[in-house]
């Protein structure tokens, strides 16, 4: 098989590379328009032309206002695309009373990871928040924080010291601060990265590898927020090995989400793709 | 999917030193050469940081000297308003532009301290206009309402917006749809499906690939452009045919 970089640069179907998008959304939102409204339809087509076999979702309705319709709309998506998508449970934690209820529901339901983002208005340490990370720490899923440099990633690296069992994949790494994700992730043995980022500053790929464990990078895309195949094309094109590539791209993922992976073998195929 | 190769034209290209870089960033044009082997770039429209950063003049200069004898580099002066008189008078500019071989303009009116606006610029647009050059002006320093203007005022003037943010799709299709002067550039347009969807509503002709090299990886364009779910015509256009054809059609 050629290098990944000639591979992408013929902009091949890249299907046999196992790839797992981490840090995904599905539908519309209020302050730009998302073509296509953001539709798992739309997502699912793109996925298939650039090859990636699994995205894992968080419905933008649960990031903005409505947490239990948005967690509702990311299971029927699972179900109608059990090998393609996993479901996040997004925590608003606004609603403290609901959270335990709602982390059972989407647990049995089949969510095996959970989806947190300050958008929500509080701090990651903040008490609306205290039985997700114990349901995170209790199961041992894997929680996508949304971060943007020092200011909550900081919040977050302590929270990850004192849920060792949960995992916590700091969102947006090379958004700012960048060192400060280098260190949290070489520091904290539960604390990953992704890679969103809209304008991701040159090298940004090679600095995290050179810097950072292999194993605690991840591909993300915030589909559709942002394009897949844009966020993509400086992890296939980046100056490090194909080895490093096949980790980021999947391979991590497949460690950090193998409850969920998992689950996706036992749940009935209304729609396999 | 077999795959296809596509040419791509970069549409914004910096050279030079700056006053402020990290520490692995490139800067020199040699980098620039490395990276259009590495990432498959066949040709490049390129200023100099110098220009921007420091004097126009002493830039522009500085960016025939490097770049001359490869053909593959598009040099592009940074202009100013003209009443200051740091550069020769419009009509005399466009002349010496066009004897040098700089194809294209760009103004950095934040960065250069300066409005965009017709009162300022009005001389120096006419003759761009008339001299079909094109015009690249950074979309963070070039608030939507001026580009109106200037697309409006001078409709023959072919302007390119660099670095076009995403998240601009509730006033992209008003000005693709009205403004047929105006080019977006795919440097940060890095919103879902934007390419299928514009491209289906307003031609593929409006978007020109770019890396806004050195500040951002010139990948991430290309396989926006690459793994579009436009056919290939649509994608050679944006990856390079339509910045071509605005460069070639100058006046002799």
């Amino acid at each position: 098989m050629p290098p990944i970089l000639e591979r992408a640069r013929r902009f091949e179907s890249l299907a046999d590379l196992g790839i797992i998008d981490a840090h995904c959304h599905v539908g519309p939102w209020f302050n730009f328009h998302v073509p296509r409204r953001g539709s798992m339809e739309s997502m699912i087509e793109v996925m298939n032309r650039v090859g990636v076999e699994v995205a894992c979702v968080t419905a933008c309705l649960s990031v903005g206002p409505d947490m239990k319709r948005g967690n509702d709309l990311v299971l029927e998506f699972h179900g109608l695309y059990p090998s393609r998508i996993v479901p996040y449970c997004t925590v608003n934690p606004n609603y403290p009373k609901e959270i335990p209820g709602e982390l059972e529901r989407t647990h049995r339901a089949g969510c095996r990871a959970l989806k947190f983002h300050d958008i929500h208005g509080r701090r990651y340490d903040d008490a609306g928040y205290r039985t997700a990370y114990e349901f995170a720490d209790a199961h041992e899923l894997p929680v996508l924080v949304h971060t943007w440099g020092r200011g909550n990633g900081s919040v977050l690296a302590e929270m990850c010291r004192r849920h060792p069992r949960a995992r916590f994949l700091f969102a947006h790494a090379g958004s700012a601060d960048r060192e400060e994700y280098v260190r949290w992730v070489t520091e904290i043995p539960n604390a990953y990265l992704d890679l969103v980022f809209s304008a991701m500053p040159y090298g940004s790929v090679e600095y995290f590898v050179r810097r950072t464990p292999l194993a605690k990078i991840l591909y993300g895309s915030d589909l559709p927020f942002l394009s897949l195949t844009q966020q993509i094309g400086k992890v296939l094109m980046a100056r490090v090995s194909d080895e490093a590539k096949r980790s980021i791209l999947g391979l991590n993922a497949r460690g950090l989400f193998a409850q969920a992976l998992a689950v996706r073998e036992t749940t009935p195929t209304a729609h396999r793709v | 999917m077999s795959g296809f190769n596509l040419e791509f034209f970069d549409a914004c290209v910096e050279i030079g030193p700056r006053t402020v870089r990290d520490e692995d960033q490139p800067w020199t044009l040699e980098d620039y050469r490395t990276d259009m082997e590495h990432f498959g770039i066949a040709e490049a429209v390129v200023y100099h940081s110098v220009a921007k950063e420091y004097d126009p003049a002493e830039g522009n200069r500085r960016l025939l000297e490097e770049v001359q004898g490869d053909v593959r580099l598009h040099p592009q002066w940074i202009l100013l308003p003209p009443d200051t008189g740091e550069l020769p008078p419009p009509e005399e500019l466009a002349a010496e532009m066009r004897a040098r071989g700089v194809s294209s303009a760009r103004l950095c009116p934040g960065q250069h301290h300066y409005p965009l606006e017709e009162y300022f610029l009005g001389d120096l647009l006419g003759v761009l206009e008339d001299a079909a050059t094109p015009l690249f002006l950074e979309q963070a320093e070039a608030p939507w309402p001026q580009v109106v203007k200037i697309c409006t005022e001078h409709p023959r003037l072919q302007v390119v917006t660099t670095r076009t943010r995403y998240r601009e799709t509730r006033v992209l299709p008003s000005l693709l749809k009205k403004l047929p002067n105006l080019h977006v550039d795919t440097a940060v347009l890095a919103d879902h499906c934007i390419l299928e969807e514009y491209g289906r509503r307003f031609g593929p002709g409006r978007f020109v690939y770019s890396s806004s090299w050195p500040f951002l990886s010139p990948a991430s364009a290309m396989t926006l452009i690459g793994y579009a779910g436009l056919d290939e015509a649509g994608k050679r256009a944006v990856a390079s045919q339509n910045l071509r054809r605005m460069l070639q059609r100058r006046s002799p």
